[in-house]
């Protein structure tokens, strides 16, 4: 048998081959190399529009039989409805890799750099794109492209546009607490009357880039001040958003920190759900959009076709399946909101997008905090 | 008594084997070597470390004690004792294998609500999250292991050696501690070692019931150096746990009871011992079972009422069967490597110790403490390293390739120690006796060795065909583009809130469970 030294030995050996690893020189950055050759694909994406910009029946000509693969940071269940129609429409065939989390799949972009097969990266929130888009992963968009979205809905620099919006609202048990009595301001849930009443997901992704628009509206000492006082109001802790409505409704909180669409999501095979959305008063740093969008990613080798996809996705179609299908609100200036949603849009603060990108030091203040 | 030789080429095989199951940690080296990805986590500190730690080593034991002697209680029950539906709740207490960790906590969270349905009529205030409900939720989901472990253990005891006990004037109590104590000691040690990797391992449970644990601390540091440092570490609790096991397990002294395979007596339940068994079989199954069924139902008639739109699910389906099965029969086929290489042939005594022994049997243990989130991710960076080199390693991804080895590295823990215990039990007598009447190799497997193996493989099967189908980590990271499973499905449409689509993945899953479960039984009684 072996003895228990030869073991410890083994493990050393192991961690010795380890830090060896770690002194060495780096490998040269997967992010460097794809930035270095950015701009020959630039042109391609740029005759693409030159075809044509309503190109979804063009394409289906020349792009047909072509494949693009899709990163998703976006729900199978909520986008895949809409990758089969872009399909019968154009005749492009899309393959699609969903990951646990939009930040697993930039991740993961990342770190196959050049080997990736990724022709276009779909985020759930604006956040992970800006900063793909800041290490060189995306390609500039063309112009007139850009210009068919919302100017606060997509990024100044070009790399990414948003093809849909969330709003964060406050869900709560209307059984439990009139709407009159929940804060004016999202800073109103650091008062102790809601001491374990409340309930939030200090590991998703929204919650996080809410957390980097505050630090952005309110300052780094300010945000840091309400996320300690609201922690003092020991909210339950929930891996992601959705479960705070359903916890809402079965009294386990009474008022839960979201995005608006779960609620109605949830209602459309519970209508019985005892919950509710609310938001706060205009131009407060509640009221917060958060963008889901695309980017091409630079050394895609099907920049055509996958300019055909993010273009399909702003189209009035796509805007009006994510308005009807998933609850969320159009990124197009002028389409119209689902009936069942609240119109947001003069209550909404704005926040420059590229505030969102800093997810960094987000983390490390919610981490201070021992939130996440 | 002669024992069989010990083939070089057994021992070489299954030092490659482990070899193989060991290149993530090779990606993980990688990943190291490369430079920090987009979102560098803050770096962990030891003093977050301890009291993490600290729960997760305290859970593991709670979960070990708890789901060993349920486990064993309900084998026993099942296999020595006589009462009214019997083999049904023996078929539903498999079931809660087959419900993904998160899902059930997540399910039994929202039951113990104020308003939910337990705990509106119990008058439960408050939250339903920290350690014991965590305890619970992870015993609900372990306990079927133990069961069925020992279980498979129980049907492969002689009649014979009972009889002959009783004859001699021995008592139910004596019975069980001289003679089936010794016999289930490895069982027990494997089992025991099954649960704690469950445990340490799990982050779906603890998540979604707010008990911080390490793997926390592994998800946050996730992509990062820290990530494969907490690897390590979780590696390093594991360590004492396996010498723990082989205590447990003593020297190997038990295991194979000589003797005809005639079925052992069973005996009426007296009536405290029904009680407490009817009490664990509502509790498990009620709990794993019956209320989720209703979750699940209640979500999906809701979707269904109210015309709300059902994802495909033949997709998912099919890949879940495609992956599980294929993954599974490579698994478990890989498991009898070491188990045939470590439980055939025990050097005599006074020979040379066989000190290869333990090194395979730690190191095929070792594999499965590496958390999926770990394996996936060191297998991905191989799988970068091998792209980049072009050419034919294009291919690995589309065939799966490196999705089937993080497979084996995950669970051929589950394998090996499932089949050990049969391949130590079979008796090297009945072989030889099967030779000198002329049986050939295919006959005297067919005839002596099968039979003897059946309960150790249905298990085996079973638990890895299971563990793969509600698998997630890897599966996410390794998948073939464009695949869906219904564990994916299932962790998908619960996070944007799609409860029909989950209702009606959670629910294929508890029936491949129950069917899978009654085929195998079948196929026990008929080998």
């Amino acid at each position: 048998m072996i003895s228990n030294r030869t073991r410890l030995s083994l493990l050393a050996a192991l961690c010795l081959t380890f830090a060896a690893g770690c002194g060495e020189k780096p490998a040269e950055n997967a992010a460097d190399e794809a930035a270095a050759d950015k701009a020959t694909p630039q042109k391609d994406g740029e005759k693409a529009t030159e075809k044509g910009s309503e190109a979804a029946a063009e394409a289906k000509g020349d792009l047909a039989g072509q494949k693009v693969v899709i990163y998703s940071g976006r729900g199978a269940v909520l986008v895949e409805p809409l990758f089969k129609k872009f399909t019968e429409e154009t005749g492009i065939q899309v393959e699609v890799r969903y990951g646990k989390s939009t930040q697993d799949l930039a991740n993961m972009l990342a770190t196959e750099g050049k080997s990736s097969t990724a022709d276009v990266f779909f985020a759930q929130d604006s956040g992970h794109l800006g900063v793909l888009a800041k290490a060189g992963f995306f390609d500039a968009l063309p112009e007139a492209l850009l210009n068919q979205v919302h100017p606060q809905y997509r990024d100044p620099e070009g790399k990414w546009v948003g093809t849909s919006g969330r709003a964060r609202v406050l869900v709560y048990n209307p059984e439990k607490v009139k709407p009159e009595d929940l804060p004016k301001s999202l800073k109103g849930l650091a008062d102790p009357k809601w001491k374990g009443r409340l309930g939030w997901a200090p590991t998703n992704g929204s919650f996080q880039a809410h957390v980097s628009a505050l630090r952005h509206l309110w300052g780094e000492e300010e945000t840091q001040k309400w996320l300690a006082a609201v922690k003092a109001n020991e909210p339950a802790r929930y891996p992601k958003n959705s479960p705070q409505v359903k916890a809402a409704s079965s009294g386990e909180i009474d008022v839960g920190w979201v995005n608006h669409y779960y609620l109605h999501k949830l209602k459309s095979s519970d209508p019985t759900l005892k919950a509710a959305n609310y938001s706060f008063e205009a131009g407060d740093a509640g009221n917060v959009m958060m963008v889901a969008g695309v980017g091409v990613v630079t050394h895609s080798a099907h920049k055509d076709a996958a300019m055909a996809l993010v273009r399909y996705l702003i189209s009035p179609a796509a805007q009006q399946y994510f308005v009807d299908e998933v609850y969320e609100y159009p990124t197009r200036p002028g389409a119209p909101t689902h009936p069942e949603v609240a119109p947001l849009t003069e209550k909404l603060v704005t926040v420059d997008q590229k505030h969102l990108v800093d997810l960094e030091k987000t983390l490390a203040m919610l981490r201070d905090l021992g939130l996440n | 008594m002669s024992q069989p030789r010990r083939p070089l080429g057994l021992t070489l095989g299954a030092l490659s084997l482990l070899a193989l199951v060991l290149l993530p940690l090779g990606g993980m080296i990688l990943a190291w070597r490369r430079p920090p990805g987009l979102f560098e986590p803050p770096p962990i500190t030891l003093d977050r470390i301890w009291p993490l730690l600290g729960r997760s080593v305290a859970l593991a034991l709670v979960v070990c004690v708890a789901s060993l002697a349920l486990g064993t209680w309900l084998a026993w029950v099942e296999h020595r004792g006589r009462y009214r539906g019997r083999a049904l709740w023996a078929v539903l207490s498999i079931l809660p294998l087959a419900v993904p960790s998160y899902l059930l906590a997540t399910i039994i969270r929202e039951l113990m609500a104020p308003n939910g349905w337990l705990g509106a009529p119990l008058g439960l205030q408050g939250r339903f999250t920290g350690f014991w409900p965590s305890a619970l939720v992870l015993t609900i989901g372990c306990t079927p292991y133990v069961h069925l472990l020992v279980g498979a253990a129980l049907s492969r005891f002689p009649g014979s050696m009972e009889e002959a006990a009783r004859s001699l004037g021995a008592g139910s109590w004596r019975r069980f501690t001289s003679l089936y104590v010794p016999y289930l000691r490895p069982t027990w040690a494997f089992a025991l070692i099954l649960v704690a990797l469950y445990v340490i391992s799990d982050f779906g449970a603890v998540a979604v019931l707010d008990c911080e644990v390490l793997t926390w601390e592994l998800y946050r540091a996730k992509g990062g150096k820290d990530g494969v440092l907490i690897g390590f570490g979780l590696i390093a609790v594991v360590l004492p746990l396996l010498l723990g096991a082989r205590w447990l397990q003593g020297r190997e002294a038990g295991g194979r009871a000589q003797g005809t395979h005639r079925a052992a007596p069973r005996r009426s339940l007296g009536a405290p011992a029904l009680a407490v068994t009817w009490i664990l079989h509502l509790l498990l199954v009620g709990l794993g079972v019956i209320l989720p069924t209703l979750a699940l139902g209640s979500w999906l008639w809701g979707g269904l009422a109210h015309g709300a739109r059902i994802a495909d699910i033949w997709g998912p389906l099919w890949q879940t069967l495609a992956f599980s099965l294929v993954g599974g029969a490579l698994t478990v086929a890989a498991a009898l490597l070491p188990a045939w290489r470590n439980g055939r042939s025990r050097p005599a005594p006074g020979a040379r110790a066989d000190w290869l022994a333990p090194v395979i049997e730690h190191g095929t243990y070792l594999t499965s403490a590496v958390p999926g989130v770990l394996v996936a991710y060191g297998l991905l960076q191989l799988l970068v390293s091998l792209k980049q080199l072009g050419g034919p390693w294009l291919g690995l991804e589309r065939w799966g390739v490196f999705l089937m080895l993080g497979y084996m590295m995950r669970y051929l823990a589950q394998g090996y120690g499932a089949l050990k215990p049969g391949v130590i039990a079979l008796d090297p007598r009945q072989e030889e006796a099967a030779r000198s009447l002329g049986a050939g190799p295919w006959r005297r497997l067919r005839y002596v060795a099968l039979p003897a193996l059946a309960p150790g493989f249905a298990a085996a099967s079973l638990l890895v065909c299971l563990s793969l189908m509600k698998e997630l980590p890897i599966t996410l990271m390794l998948t073939p583009l464009g695949a869906q499973t219904l564990a994916f499905r299932i962790f998908d449409a619960s996070r944007e809130g799609s409860l029909p689509d989950v209702g009606i993945a959670g629910l294929i899953l508890l029936l491949i469970a129950l069917g899978a479960q009654i085929l195998l039984l079948r196929w026990r009684r008929h080998v």
